[in-house]
Formats: C-alpha cells, sequence, structure tokens
C-alpha cells in the first residue's frame, strides 16, 4: 500500500469518528465570522453531553486557570473559538483514546500541559492553541485503529517484537505516522493548518516549516513527557530531540530542565509508568 | 490495601477506602466494585487517587522498574548531549517521587 492508498483508506474509513449533527453546526458557527462568543457557547450548552465534555476538558488542570470554568459561554470567552472547536471536534475522538493504547490518555493530558509550560516559557502567542495540539499530537495512533486494524495490530506487534518506537513501526508498514493519519483527518474536519500543523509534523519537525514554533512546542512536550515517564505513547522508546526545535524556540538546555521541574511538580497526579 | 492513581484503576477491583465527593458525600463505598461506567466517571468527580484491595507495591521495587525502564528508553542516544541532560534530569525526578 503506498501513502495515498493509505491516505484514501484513512479518509474514505467508516468507522473513524464520525461527527455528530450538532458538532458540525457549532463547528459551522464557529468559523462564520458574524458568529458571536455568547451564541457559540449558547449553542454548545445545548448538547449536555458535549459541554460536559468540554468543560471536563477545559477544568482537567492543563489549561492552568486558577478557578474552575462553570459555563461553557465562559469557557469560549478564555479559549477563543478555534480551541473551543477543536475540543469539541477532539471530546468525540478522545474517548476513544482510553481503549487504544494503555497510558495514550495519560501521556496525551500531559503532553497538553507540557505543550503550556513551554509555550509560556517561549512566548507564544496562543498558549492554548498549542496546549489543543499537544492533546490531540497522538490523535493519529487512534485514527489507524479505527481506519485499519490489521494494519495497527501489525505495528503494534512490531513494535513490541523488535522493541521499535511506534512512529518507526507505522512508517514500515505504511510508508506514513500517525501525525499524518491525525493531519489528514483533521483537514478534512476543516481545522485551521496552525492547529493541523504541529500535529502532523511533531515527528518530522523542520525549522522551515509553516508553524515551526508551535510544532517545535509539542516535539519538545512529547519527548520530555516520555522521558518523565508521564503516561505511555505505545512503545518503550524515545526519539531524539532535534536542537533545532529548542533554537527556534529560543531555549537552552536548561531552560528545558526548568520546565522538566515544574512538569514533575505539577503533575504528580498522573501515573508514571 | 494498593493506593493507586485512578489511572492504574481495572474494572473489577475492590475499593478498599470509601470515596468522598469534595461536599464530604460518599461516592463509592468501601467493598464496592469498579465497573466500566464507574472507571471512567472517577477523574470526572475529581478523584485521582484511590485505594484498592490488594499488595501495596514497595516503593523501592517501583524506583527499580521505572528507572529500568528509563534506561531502556534511552538507549541509542548515548552520544547525544542534549538527550543525556534530559534523561538525567527525568531520572532525578523518578527518583524524588518515589
Amino acid at each position: 500500500m503506498d501513502r495515498d492508498q493509505v491516505r484514501a483508506r484513512i479518509e474514505e474509513a467508516g468507522n473513524l469518528p464520525t461527527l455528530p449533527d450538532v458538532v458540525i453546526r457549532i463547528a459551522e458557527m464557529a468559523d462564520r465570522a458574524e458568529t458571536t462568543g455568547r451564541q457559540l457557547g449558547l449553542e454548545i450548552a445545548k448538547d449536555q453531553v458535549i459541554s460536559a465534555k468540554v468543560l471536563r476538558l477545559v477544568n482537567s488542570g492543563f489549561y492552568g486557570f486558577s478557578q474552575p470554568i462553570a459555563t461553557v459561554p465562559h469557557a469560549v470567552t478564555l479559549l477563543g473559538f478555534e480551541t473551543v472547536k477543536t475540543l469539541v471536534l477532539g471530546s468525540t475522538v478522545l474517548d476513544m483514546m482510553r481503549d487504544a493504547l494503555p497510558g495514550l490518555w495519560e501521556h496525551s493530558m500531559a503532553c497538553a500541559r507540557t505543550s503550556a509550560l513551554i509555550a509560556e516559557h517561549a512566548l507564544l502567542d496562543d498558549v492554548q492553541e498549542v496546549c489543543t495540539a499537544g492533546l490531540l499530537h497522538d490523535l493519529g495512533k487512534v485514527v489507524l485503529r479505527q481506519s485499519m486494524e490489521d494494519a495497527f495490530r501489525t505495528v503494534v506487534g512490531l513494535v513490541q517484537e523488535r522493541d521499535w518506537l511506534f512512529v518507526e513501526a507505522e512508517e514500515h508498514v505504511l510508508g506514513a505516522h500517525h501525525g499524518h493519519f491525525a493531519g489528514w483527518l483533521l483537514e478534512k474536519w476543516g481545522l485551521p493548518d496552525r492547529l493541523v500543523r504541529p500535529i502532523a509534523d511533531h515527528h518530522s519537525f523542520h525549522e522551515d516549516q509553516p508553524f515551526a514554533r508551535s510544532t517545535a512546542v509539542v516535539h519538545l512536550a512529547d519527548i520530555l513527557c516520555r522521558a518523565e515517564a508521564l503516561g505511555r505513547g505505545g512503545d518503550r522508546k524515545i526519539p531524539r530531540l532535534n536542537p533545532a526545535a529548542l533554537e527556534i524556540l529560543g531555549m537552552a538546555i536548561d531552560d528545558v530542565l526548568g520546565v522538566m521541574e515544574r512538569m514533575s511538580e505539577e503533575m504528580r497526579d498522573i501515573r508514571r509508568v | 490495601m494498593r493506593h493507586i492513581p485512578v489511572g492504574e484503576a481495572q474494572v473489577g477491583d475492590r475499593i478498599a477506602e470509601a470515596i468522598y465527593s469534595e461536599n464530604g458525600r460518599v461516592l463509592l463505598p468501601v467493598g464496592a466494585r469498579l465497573s466500566e461506567a464507574v472507571l471512567s466517571r472517577l477523574s470526572g468527580w475529581g478523584v485521582d487517587r484511590i485505594a484498592v484491595d490488594g499488595e501495596e507495591m514497595p516503593s523501592d521495587e517501583q524506583t527499580r522498574i521505572l528507572l529500568e525502564a528509563l534506561d531502556h528508553r534511552f538507549i541509542g542516544h548515548e552520544e547525544d548531549p542534549l538527550m543525556m541532560r534530559i534523561k538525567d534530569a527525568a531520572r532525578s525526578h523518578l527518583t524524588r517521587h518515589h
């Protein structure tokens, strides 16, 4: 199977996280320039399941709000349209993450919080957006499992037998990796590049890419969470940190160690494995 | 009794210490078995750690396992000074918490 065939399989898979009508309506509203934050919040609040999921994510600690956020309109005001839209879309797949690979949910939560810590340190413009990219960076692993279960099993088998990185096994079997899988799905869902690129490219960071700084954050956050044993990405190895990622963020190794110190202080609730 | 993070709890685990809500209401009594439905709700209730039946793993044993896994993760990165600094920092954090 070549890359285009893999892409077609993923985009056409019937059992991929399908978006309920209400989610599509909310996403469309978020895209319209005349929609106000209040209108968007009220529309989301009409659906109890989705609002509960969004509020749980908003309050789960990684956005770092000191006060609990009780209402969706308030969340929209604080987080902005794109982040809330992504959370609404993401909430339909996050549940699948728990089943996809043991520890992936914890790894994703840790990566979201770490992305926020790094983005704050490196003074990125939109910390919340980068945090959301961190949360969804491994979405492609869920996508693979849902759309091509045989290939997923082969990948998991190779990771166990040959002790490869998950991404290496994916490249070997499919010629593409979970970053690409997630990227194709999120593009199809109409999410903006500044959210899609950091997720799609977190294993192939290059300083000349669009949105290279956000991508560098997620690339680094993923590696730091694996180093600190916060959750699991489905393998027992760690990818190499591209030094150019630190350079573009204006961070030295001592800044990285400072971020790790804060992670270790702030993430005691996440299981180390 | 074993104290574990919520993420480690399994369906069928038996609760060894009652779980209370923030306002003191009993959410799960001693002896309750964890079902799929309850498990998925625990973190939403704001519960981080729970006590279930079973032997507590000695903390030095936990640390040994974590450090072994850490060494394994960094195989192949020995010549990379950045990766080694990250590993050293992670080692000190893993040792400190356990």
